[in-house]
């Protein structure tokens, strides 16, 4: 399982400041994604609508939850599937393997699962045996490199071409390439993979939604990895987290409307697949053996709380393109499993509080993430509930909370508080440029007096 | 712990956060037709190769044309309704299992298409597995030209009108041939499943 770093945010965020490879893709991405959704909405008549129509399927959903997965439940059953139920990571995890050892396999191929990084089900196959290829090509990619994702839909965002031409070399027994061009880099993992696909015993996808009324585990790709991983091997297994939940076919279409144009400024992807039950193939003879396990990992907690509003979460990745702190620092130095605004309030409710504590401070309050969040989540106000949650627990550094404490006294006295100005604008003066440390720029006072001086002045003059 | 424990723990745990639910509206009752025009505007856009015939037997000749000229083996493989009238092109077919090799090219039937995203829609079915629709290096897809719907919950509301509720094992929905964009963001055509993705638009 990747190691769990969050509280590292500091020193990561700085690091990643300075890889300029890192900056460079960062850079593309961010303009790639932004400028996709952008155009995308521009051919939607209403797109607010849209949103409103999906918020209001998912929010059906999250109100019955429980009689929607027990329908889910028997809709599958019926059609010839079995449902698991995991109270966290670890449960499914053992359910997993317990299903891949009865189906006496050993070769796995997986196609891309936040729920599987959430639970660390890579490691644990391959701690108990397994053989694991992931089949997207970024989960590819960052498999090869032994790194955890840095995006929740891109997880190899932050390689550049050259960086994966090079794990190419490394891992592949074949001959060298001629040129690093992207065509020829995936039509060499193509070509790799294909080997994979057609020898697997198990393929393990995720779920981008469930349906009650039909049992379909819906799966929206672009690849078609997902499809051949569920299709190809003799046993499937699906992993999903219970508020993928939505009532009806008609309400994961409302879902859909969104969910490509948000994440990447497709009206539809490539790949939308509605999976009711096991393969039925004339050419195989006995029908493919299908499982579909449910985490839960605290999320039933959060039902009833004030942080609901998070299980509306549809996983697009838009609050983190358009968030100015994710497109700075990236991915990984979040040290969690879902990073940006999104991850920033769902890590310390999966978690502790205090192995999240810079996750709720890493935002600057913009705002961009609630006006672009295709499921109305409002994400800034969930942050400062938690930082006000982190407060209340003296979560904070002493330093942060003396400051605070400062502050507070100062704003109730304000004269103390301008002479405290006064003498921090003349120190400014004092310290000198290196002091302000490496790649930022030295603050100088601007304009006559204080703000509060300027502002008062401005006041006068305008009357 | 055993599953069914963590089943009723799960469940119990859900039941205590309160209900408002709002019903889902009522499923549409009749499903509503595409602009056609429109619908392959869209198809063009999703990066699928459209052309146009008159029957079923007509569009098979004109695949096989394609083929030529695409200099592919001579032998693609057919979903089981298309048989007969591929064996009256004069084809003989390959079996499922020829779609493993490279250059293979699966021919099937869509269900029915949706113009509003220019998206095709396929159903799994026995003779016609799911996976073939992924494995095949080039896919064509017949489609009615009568059987373009306006949008995606039209096909549920088809779905209703020709059968009962039961959907097939697998319906996919399909925009365009396989595609990523992992390196670079650059997008590349033909990541695992199909490089092309052609549909056959036939009669009026
Ligand atoms: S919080 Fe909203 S914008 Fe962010 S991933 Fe979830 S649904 Fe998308």
């Amino acid at each position: 399982m990747m190691r769990y770093q969050a509280n590292a945010f500091k020193r990561q965020a700085n690091k990643a400041l300075q890889d300029t490879t890192l900056q460079q893709a960062l850079d593309r991405a961010q303009t790639g994604f932004v400028a996709r959704r952008a155009k995308a909405l521009e051919l939607v008549d209403d797109f607010e609508h849209l949103k409103q129509q999906a918020r209001a399927a998912k929010e059906r959903a999250l109100s019955e939850a429980a009689y929607l997965l027990e329908r889910f439940e028997c809709q599958v059953t019926a059609n010839g599937g079995r449902v698991h139920w995991a109270l966290d990571g670890a449960e499914l995890n053992r359910t997993v393997i317990d299903i891949c050892r009865q189906a006496g396999g050993r070769r796995i191929i997986k196609g891309k699962s936040m729920v599987g990084e959430e639970t660390g089900l890579n490691p644990a196959l391959e701690a108990a045996g397994f053989e694991l290829v992931e089949t997207d090509l970024g989960e590819y990619i960052i498999q090869l490199a032994q790194e955890p994702p840095s995006h929740i839909i891109a997880p190899a965002i932050h390689k550049t071409r050259h960086q994966v031409a090079d794990l190419f070399a490394r891992h592949h027994r074949q001959p060298p390439r001629t040129g690093d061009s992207i065509a020829n880099l995936v039509a060499e993992a193509r070509q790799q993979l294909r080997a994979q696909f057609l020898s697997a015993d198990v393929g393990i996808i995720g779920a981008n939604l469930l349906v009650a009324e039909t049992g379909s585990v819906v799966l929206v790709t672009n690849e078609g990895n997902g499809d051949l991983s569920a299709n190809l091997p003799r046993t499937r297994i699906v992993v999903a987290s219970i508020e993928k939940i939505v009532a009806t076919l008609e309400d994961a279409n409302a879902v859909l409307e969104v969910l490509g144009r948000s994440a990447t400024g497709q009206a539809m992807t490539a790949y939308t697949s509605f999976y009711q039950g096991p393969v039925q193939d004339d050419a195989a003879g006995s029908p493919q053996s299908y499982h579909v396990v449910l985490l839960d990992n605290g999320r039933s907690d959060l039902l009833a709380g004030p942080y609901r509003d998070i299980l509306r979460c549809i996983k697009c990745g838009a609050c983190l393109n358009h968030c100015p702190v994710y497109s700075n620092v990236g991915g990984h130095a979040y040290g969690s499993v879902y990073p940006g605004p999104m991850g920033s309030v769902l890590e310390p409710l999966l978690h502790e509080l205090a192995s999240t504590r810079p996750l709720p401070n890493a935002s600057s309050f913009c705002g961009r993430c609630e006006e672009v969040c295709p499921m109305g989540i409002p994400l800034p106000r969930l942050l400062r509930q938690l930082r006000d949650r982190q407060h209340e627990q003296q979560l904070e550094p002493q330093g942060w909370r003396r400051g605070l404490g400062i502050y507070g006294w100062l704003s109730r006295h304000p004269r103390c508080f301008r002479l405290t100005l006064k003498l921090l604008r003349g120190a400014l003066w004092l310290v000198p440029p290196p002091f302000w440390g490496q790649g930022r720029r030295p603050l100088r006072p601007a304009g006559r007096g204080t703000f509060v001086e300027q502002w008062h002045r401005a006041s006068r003059n305008e009357r | 712990m055993n599953g069914s424990h963590s089943r009723d723990r799960i469940l119990s745990r859900l039941r205590q956060a309160p209900s408002a639910a709002s019903r889902a509206p009522a499923n549409p009752l009749s499903p509503v037709h595409g602009d056609p025009t429109r619908f392959r505007q869209l198809a063009r856009d999703n990066h699928i190769h459209c052309e146009h015939c008159d029957e079923v037997t007509q569009g098979l000749q004109r695949i096989r044309q394609w083929m030529q000229e695409q200099e592919l083996p001579s032998a693609p493989v057919v979903s089981g309704p298309l048989l007969s009238d591929a064996r009256a092109a004069g084809w003989e077919p390959g079996p499922l299992s020829d779609l493993r090799r490279p250059h293979s090219v699966w021919i099937n039937q869509s269900w029915c298409a949706v113009a509003d995203t220019g998206t095709l829609v396929v159903l799994s079915r026995p003779e016609a597995p799911g996976y073939a629709n992924f494995l095949a290096e080039h896919h064509w897809l017949l489609l009615d030209a009568g059987r373009i719907l306006a949008t995606k919950n039209d096909v549920w509301a088809q779905w209703r009108v020709e059968h009962d509720d039961t959907l097939p094992p697998a319906v996919h929905i399909i925009s365009g041939p396989s595609r990523t964009a992992d390196i670079e963001q650059t997008l590349q055509l033909g990541a695992h499943g199909p490089r092309s993705l052609n549909l056959m638009l036939v009669g009026r």
